[in-house]
């Protein structure tokens, strides 16, 4: 019998429940797991050793795979983008296009969706198993929290090392776009002028801000659905699944409020 | 040397009480045995007096604290006297047999590398698991893992030791030789041993006391020869039905 439902404040009792209060309870309980885990960090007591390890399973190991999807995403955008501009002679618009909106919106999308599919199912995968053979168990036996020693690592791993990939899927991005511009027509000077023209440092910041809310908002929901894995290699399963389409909903849905705040009404303008 | 009480004892889920008034004292130094068929509440009884199951209802008194209200952070104090060793080990399996068992040591004491390296290497000596510092969980036979799981619980120098299921699944040398180390570990270090199982033999061999569990319910306590002399006909029927 896995005990380490004692460690969620008030986990669900099943999967059957209502809609509203199934959500309910799990924005509860992530709150109170993230306000405990604050708590730990708080009073310093984080583990240097872990979040180094975790730092570099979750930045090191995301970037190959960031650095692939961004630039081929970067390059299709610009394959399309390029050839309405062409036709309609807007060729100086091109770069300041693409730059501005791989910066502001696809690179942190894009990073955080790969980072939530890759180190955030490893995450929820690793807790869980780590549940279902009663290690998580074996670490409350020993006086050592869960919260502190799995969960505050990962958190502050995961937010730290958000903004670290976003940059390079934003350079990627841009980079696949610049090439694939040149390809069809659009001069490298126009490609960069254009970019210097519409893009500013501001752009690149708001991006990498809302990466550490992404990066927080994966690492809680994959620790949370890692503890709370019930039933062996299924539960496993699910909770690693639950874990990816969670953390993939709330990128995109936060990320339509976090643009409206950061932007502030001013997109576009330099 | 600890004790343990438990008076009362109550826990449910939703769908079925799973332990029900439980009541049993246990000495200072005593090995006792709860016995019972799979499914009657053993290990919840474990891990209930272990801290890690909160129960519905009773007590659980250890050196007079009543552990049962406790909040997770006072409970950590408590949970520093007592070693627990699992079913299946439960050895961190990213960590190696040397940080398993120096876990509890880095985590709560500040003593220098050398005296560590003493501790684990003296534990590890005790199980017959000598030079297997260096290799991983994954590495080791379940024999071997309950063993160093054993070292990892006695690292920590615990005044009560909670077994679960320690001989399950392992061959009769192993599992004697575990029995011995239960023993003989008590012996040694004075402390109050629990040990939850369902293997006859080893209980009767190891045992100061042995407690009947049947449907989460205690039904017989008594010394070895007393159970075997039970009228009880549960006792008799698992007894002789092994």
């Amino acid at each position: 019998m896995a005990s380490s439902a004692n460690l969620l404040p008030s986990a669900r009792k099943n999967y059957s429940s209502p809609l509203v209060s199934g959500s309910l309870a799990f924005l509860g309980e992530t709150w109170q797991l993230a306000a405990r885990a604050f708590a730990f960090m708080f009073h310093g007591r984080i583990s240097a050793r872990q979040m180094l390890i975790q730092m570099s399973a979750i930045g090191v190991g995301s970037l190959p795979i960031v650095i692939a999807i961004t630039f081929s995403t970067g390059a299709v955008f610009a394959y399309y983008t390029t050839s309405v501009f062409v036709r309609f002679g807007a060729v100086n618009f091109v770069g300041g296009t693409l730059t501005y909106g791989f910066l502001n919106e696809l690179g942190p999308v894009l990073a955080g969706v790969a980072v939530a599919a890759r180190s955030g199912a490893a995450i929820a995968a690793e807790i869980g198993s780590m549940v279902v053979t009663e290690q998580v168990d074996a670490l409350r036996a020993m006086a050592v929290s869960p919260i502190r020693y799995l969960v505050v690592p990962r958190l502050l791993a995961c937010i730290l090392m958000m903004p670290v990939i976003a940059l390079f899927a934003d350079l990627a991005g841009v980079f696949g776009s610049y090439i694939m511009a040149g390809a069809h027509g659009v001069p490298h000077q126009a490609f960069i002028e254009s970019t210097r023209a519409f893009v500013g440092p501001e752009d690149l910041v708001k991006g990498l801000v809302k990466t550490l809310w992404f990066g927080f908002t994966i690492a809680l929901v994959a620790c949370h659905q890692g503890l709370r894995t019930r039933g062996g290699a299924t539960g496993v399963g699910r909770s690693t699944t639950a874990s990816v389409v969670l953390c993939v909903v709330f990128i995109f849905v936060s990320d339509f409020f976090l643009a409206q705040m950061l932007q502030g009404g001013s997109v576009g303008q330099k | 040397m600890i004790g343990v009480t438990v008076e009362r004892l109550d826990y449910s889920v939703p769908e079925k009480r799973i332990l029900h008034d439980i009541d049993l004292a246990i000495s200072p130094g005593e090995i006792i045995a709860v016995m019972g068929m799979s499914g009657s509440g053993k290990t919840t009884l474990l891990k209930c007096l272990a801290g890690l199951i909160k129960p519905s209802g009773g007590r659980i008194l250890i050196e007079d604290q009543d552990i049962v209200p406790m909040p997770e952070t006072e409970l950590d104090h408590v949970r520093l006297k007592i070693g627990l060793v699992f079913q299946y080990a439960a050895l961190f399996d990213s960590l190696s047999v040397y940080d398993n068992v120096s876990f509890g040591i880095v985590n709560h004491r500040r003593i220098a590398r050398k005296e560590t390296d003493r501790i684990v290497r003296e534990r590890l000596a005790d199980v017959g698991m000598e030079g297997t510092e260096r290799l991983f969980p994954s590495q080791l036979s379940g024999g071997m893992q309950k063993r160093v799981g054993l070292a990892r619980a006695l690292a920590m120098e615990p005044k009560i030791l909670l077994y679960d299921e320690p001989t399950s699944g392992l061959d009769p040398v192993i599992a004697k030789n575990i029995d011995e180390l239960i023993v003989s570990t008590r012996n040694r270090l004075g402390m109050t041993s629990v040990i939850v199982s369902h293997d006859i033999g080893s209980i009767f061999r190891i045992s100061d006391r042995i407690a009947m569990i049947q449907d989460g319910q205690i039904v017989e306590v008594g010394t070895p020869d007393e159970m075997r002399a039970s009228k009880n006909a549960a006792v008799q029927e698992f007894i002789e039905g092994l």
